[in-house]
């Protein structure tokens, strides 16, 4: 699998992989997100998204994590392309 | 403030011991506490359910051992109130050892938890839990190598049936007679030299807090810490920021980012040693049903179904049960007076009886069930996945989706409900929450409505008046 373009985590769709780049936020959400194992070249994979624009539940580092809306449309990743 | 130590040479029955249970959320925690202390701290199965710290006392062998379980927490920064109330217990009070409870179907991000807990410094203990799911999982783990690597003891629990826990005792006991601290784990070479550079500034200053977690912290731009050093030894927080400086030339992230960085790198390092997934891509049931339960359109039907069964049961089962005790109650009136004779005072007497067993009657057969279903719900983890169906509808409204577990728990009853708003985040949305739990009709309440309302006007309006 080769990097493909930039997007924020909230418009990835369900079993697409990407790698986190970086978090648009302060200084708090960044220190908080790597507490939970989000940091920068960390490899994620959104599992499913609740509908109505709810929360993206997403696997990293082999365990699974909801997050809110507002905090995955500030997360920066580059999509996996496949090959 | 003193530190309460061991004393042996008082005779057995002086020893004395500080525990602590620390780990992230929803690891089980309470659950332990539990098994230890003989209490009954009100476990669930969500996230942030201890709130508040509580605290038992057990003997063992000959050890009096004062237990306190910290609320869950992701991380020992000072990102809010019960992070920094454990870093400060587990760091000045000097507790004899931490048991450490770690999810070990999560094990990678509960590592990066661990890290911080022995940089602390204290003897720690690691209590694996949930390995009684590592055989539906594929998960197998190398205790003894993560044992040598952390250079702590770890032990495989499950909390659930009690087993492993008096190892976990057993262990930390082994661990505060040989006096053994833990290793300090290295990190990547830039950050460790820069580690070095500081600590050697730090040699004769004395703070109750370890030296090396102390440096870390301060590379993490830690605000509390920066204080400890900002009257007194102003130089060395200068020298702190030339470092920072020189780190985040390299690396290009802010430095809070890289240390964070370092360690979950660590953390997956370490994991790649110890665990191997044998059967990985199989669905666990749990997930299967997570499928429906979470599916983006058919989540909602099942939840109206499963709300809609439960009070549906309640009503029947609760009908069924009232007619039946009317039914054995019936001729007591009779009985009580060819007991006492007919008076007046005996009549009397019977009204207060009768109005008792009407109580009776009407408000236990569907309070048991309500109780029972909504107990049932939120052991499965059910009022959780409601909670992440509800998120956005909940944010309509001003706050979190987790606002939707006191919500349902206020069809229980509204007390319980209302001191589950605990777990919002903000005094805001407590107050919101909190408020709106009193307008859900509990359990009590809906006896009346479907009691007297369903009796009179019929069932179909006791319903309309939920919608």
């Amino acid at each position: 699998m080769k990097k493909g373009k930039e997007l924020f985590l909230i418009n990835l769709k369900p079993d697409e992989d990407a790698e986190l780049i970086s978090i648009l936020g302060g200084q708090m959400v960044t220190k908080r997100l790597a507490d939970l194992g989000l940091t920068p070249g960390t490899k994620i994979k959104v599992l499913r998204k609740a509908p109505f624009f709810g929360p993206v539940e997403i696997e990293v580092r082999r365990s699974k994590l909801v997050l809110g809306r507002g905090i995955a449309s500030k997360i920066l990743v580059k999509k996996y392309e496949p090959r | 403030m003193k530190k309460k130590t061991m004393q042996i040479s008082n005779g057995v029955d002086e020893k004395k011991l500080n525990i602590v249970l620390a780990g992230q959320a929803n690891v089980g925690k309470s659950v332990i506490f539990n098994h230890l202390t003989g209490l009954h701290q009100h476990i669930g199965n969500w996230p942030g359910k201890t709130v508040e710290k509580a605290t038992g006392t057990l003997h063992y062998k000959g050890y009096t051992i004062d237990v306190l379980d910290l609320p869950g927490i992701y991380s020992l920064a000072t990102y809010s109130i019960e992070e920094i109330i454990s870093r400060e217990h587990i760091a000045l009070q000097k507790p004899d050892f931490v048991v450490n409870v770690v999810d070990g179907t999560n094990l990678e991000r509960n590592l990066i938890f661990s890290l911080q807990i022995l940089e602390l410094g204290s003897p720690a203990v690691l209590a694996l839990n949930f390995v009684n799911l590592f055989k539906e999982k594929g998960i197998e783990i190398d205790y003894k190598k993560l044992e040598e690597i952390l250079g702590a003891p770890v032990v495989p629990v499950a909390a659930i049936h009690g087993k492993g826990i008096s190892e976990v005792l057993d262990r930390g006991i082994e661990l505060v007679n040989s006096k053994i601290k833990p290793k300090s784990l290295r990190y990547g070479q830039e950050v460790e030299t820069e580690i070095k550079k500081i600590t050697e500034f730090l040699t004769n200053i004395d703070l109750s807090y370890p030296k090396r977690w102390l440096v870390i912290k301060l590379l993490e731009k830690d605000k509390e810490i920066e204080r400890l050093f900002e009257k007194e030894h102003p130089e060395i927080l200068k020298k702190v920021k030339e470092s920072i400086l020189r780190l985040e030339e390299i690396h290009e992230h802010d430095s809070a980012i890289i240390i964070a960085n370092e360690r979950c790198h660590l953390a997956s390092e370490i994991v790649k040693k110890i665990m191997k997934i044998t059967k990985p891509s199989k669905l666990s049931l749990n997930e299967r049903i997570d499928l429906l339960t979470l599916h983006k359109i058919w989540g909602y039907p099942v939840m109206l179904a499963i709300f809609a069964l439960m009070f549906l049961t309640i009503f029947k089962f609760g009908n069924w049960f009232s007619s039946v005790l009317g039914e054995i109650t019936a001729n007591w009136q009779i009985r009580w007076e060819n007991i006492f004779g007919a008076s007046i005072l005996t009549s009397f007497s019977w009204m207060a009886i009768k109005s008792v067993i009407s109580l009776i009657e009407i408000a236990l057969p569907y309070i048991i069930p309500f109780y029972l279903i909504l107990y049932l719900l939120e052991d499965w983890g059910y009022l959780a996945r409601a909670a992440f169906l509800m998120d956005n509808l909940m944010h309509k409204i001003g706050v979190h989706g987790k606002a939707c577990i006191p919500l349902m728990l206020g069809f229980g009853c509204n007390v319980p409900a209302c001191l589950s708003c605990r777990i919002m985040e903000t005094e805001r949305e407590r107050f919101l929450t909190g408020f709106l739990t009193t307008l859900v009709p509990c359990s009590a309440r809906t006896v009346i409505i479907m009691g007297l309302v369903g009796k009179f006007v019929g069932i179909n309006w006791a319903f309309g008046l939920y919608l």
